[in-house]
């Protein structure tokens, strides 16, 4: 919330200064939410996934839930259901305190003629963002403290950028190297050709991410065995540490 | 379940791999070997207007045709400055060494010698290039061009032609292009009419009454933002780069606040590449007023 605030003095220097408008009022949303998918928002996905999956499997509060007459399936679902909520609402909060912030800048009128262009790049932005979510919610299965996790997500996150950098044209099937494709979105020429070709990819990755992550999930002993089942079969009665 | 959401996402990134995924940057290829064939033609003929305009009135217009040749070291061309009402046609050559400018109002033929082979040679000097710091170069632009490549556009046409798109508008343009960019426009702008005001309208020079065609171009003082860069490019089966508009919209306040909406747009034709020889003059005869080099060159 406070972020989108702290740009401002920057772009008011650059037009009191240099009599540039810099960032103009009506883009500042969108160049906001680029700073924001770049770093700030994965940052706080990673955080948020390693919490609510390592740190339940290491402090085993996750068996508070599985021993419940619910499905594992429902269970992973419903984490990530709250993981990508969690990512809209950030979304939509870093949306409102931008357009805010950029009412404080001159020519303030514009902000508002081209709010649905922020509106549609902000909406477009949340896809990648859930990849991210299926991706890390994937990577924190795998340890049983939430900072190693942690640690892990942004190593790959950076490793992957990094090599974007260096490798572009072998990135080009790395989600992470679409996190600001909601910049093809914008503006007069709308190359459907490679939204189509972004848009397969990352629902793909989404998929199987969220598909075999799943199945770990489904999988997985080492929260302990179960010797009593319901008579369903799907949910556990009784564990043995 | 879990077998279907597999098997629909592995399919979704097959999808993606056969739409063509990997062809990033694809226009932006086209295009960039297009630039290096058509610079490495040792001649064409080209048709160019250019046009500036402030909130859609037509400030300046230049409309002319320009013939080069590397090989012959000659140029060879004409051109027509309209600003509002006034109008003036200038016609241009580059032979045997010497620069010659000629105004459509007059007869006489203005002539600036080279004086001597070594500041020729160093004039025009094209193809001694050092091939590594081209090769720099190009990787420094490809870097800096990063994921703009997603915005370059590319269609194929009949016979191997290709179009190549690209409009940036607003945050699509990279802040820091914008910064830089906006200054050096305002900068630009500024300079113009510091030259339009000073005493030293020199007229002489090429033999056009330059001070005639005051363009009148507004000094943008306060939030001056690139607002919207376009690029069409029309390239053949050959890679020559046949035709081509840029076209740039700046907008600002001048000093009295008053916005301003400057669009500056080139479209150039470019037609008989490797068929062209620039045309000559034959000054014998001719009314010919001598110019030292060094004063063309301020």
């Amino acid at each position: 919330m406070i972020l989108p605030f702290a740009g401002l003095p920057v772009v008011r220097q650059l037009q009191d200064g240099l009599g540039v408008a810099g960032v103009a009022s009506d883009q500042y949303a969108v160049t906001i939410l680029n700073v924001m998918t770049l770093f700030v928002l994965p940052l706080l996905i990673f955080m948020t996934a390693s919490d609510m999956i390592s740190g339940e499997l290491g402090d085993k509060t996750i068996r508070s839930v599985l021993s419940r007459p619910v499905s594992r399936t429902k269970i992973y679902a419903a984490k990530l259901i709250a993981l990508f909520a969690h990512t809209a609402v950030l979304l939509a909060l870093v949306f409102v305190a931008s357009e805010a912030a950029a009412f404080l800048l001159p020519d303030a009128g514009h902000a508002a003629a081209s709010m649905g262009d922020a509106v549609l790049a902000y909406a477009a932005s949340a896809l990648p963002l859930f990849v991210l979510c299926t991706a890390a919610a994937w990577v924190s299965l795998g340890f049983k403290n939430a900072s190693g996790a942690l640690t892990v997500c942004i190593l790959l996150y950076a490793a992957a950028k990094g090599l974007a950098l260096v490798f572009p044209s072998y990135m080009v099937f790395s989600p992470v190297t679409y996190m600001n494709w909601h910049q093809l979105w914008l503006g007069g020429s709308i190359p459907e050709g490679r939204i189509f070709a972004i848009l397969s990819l990352l629902l793909g990755c989404g998929m199987v991410f969220y598909s075999t992550g799943h199945y770990f999930f489904d999988k997985k002993r080492s929260v302990g065995e179960c010797i009593c089942r319901s008579a369903s079969g799907s949910c556990c009665l009784i564990w043995r540490c | 379940m879990v077998g279907a959401g597999l098997t629909i996402g592995s399919a979704l990134l097959v999808t993606s791999a056969f739409a063509d995924i990997g062809g990033e940057g694809g226009g932006y290829e086209a295009y960039k070997t297009a630039v290096k064939t058509t610079a490495a033609a040792s001649n064409a003929t080209q048709h160019y207007v250019l046009s500036v305009q402030d909130n859609g009135q037509e400030l300046l217009n230049v409309n002319g045709t320009l013939k080069a040749s590397k090989a012959a070291r000659g140029v060879s061309g004409s051109a027509e400055i309209a600003t509002g009402a006034a109008s003036e046609l200038l016609e241009f050559y580059h032979q045997d060494g010497s620069t010659i400018f000629k105004s459509g109002s007059s007869d006489t033929y203005n002539v600036a010698s080279e004086k001597d082979a070594a500041d020729r040679a160093e004039g025009h000097d094209f193809d001694r290039e050092d091939p590594a710091v081209r090769q720099g170069l190009e990787k420094l632009v490809d870097a800096l061009v990063g994921h703009l490549k997603n915005n370059v556009n590319l269609s194929d046409g009949a016979d191997g032609a290709q179009a190549v798109d690209m409009t940036l508008k607003g945050s699509q343009i990279p802040a820091t292009f914008n910064v830089i960019g906006s200054l050096v426009v305002k900068e630009a702008l500024n300079a113009e009419n510091a030259h339009q005001d000073s005493a030293l309208k020199d007229t002489g020079v090429v033999g056009i009454d330059l001070s005639r065609l005051d363009a009148k171009l507004p000094r943008l003082t306060q939030d001056v933002n690139v607002d919207e860069v376009s690029l069409h490019a029309e390239i053949d089966g050959n890679h020559y780069i046949v035709h081509q508009i840029v076209e740039l919209a700046v907008t600002g306040k001048d000093e009295a606040g008053v916005s301003h909406r400057l669009t500056v747009s080139a479209d150039i034709d470019t037609s008989d590449v490797n068929a062209t020889t620039p045309d000559t003059v034959d000054l014998t005869g001719k009314k010919i007023n001598k110019v030292e080099p060094g004063k063309l060159q301020d």
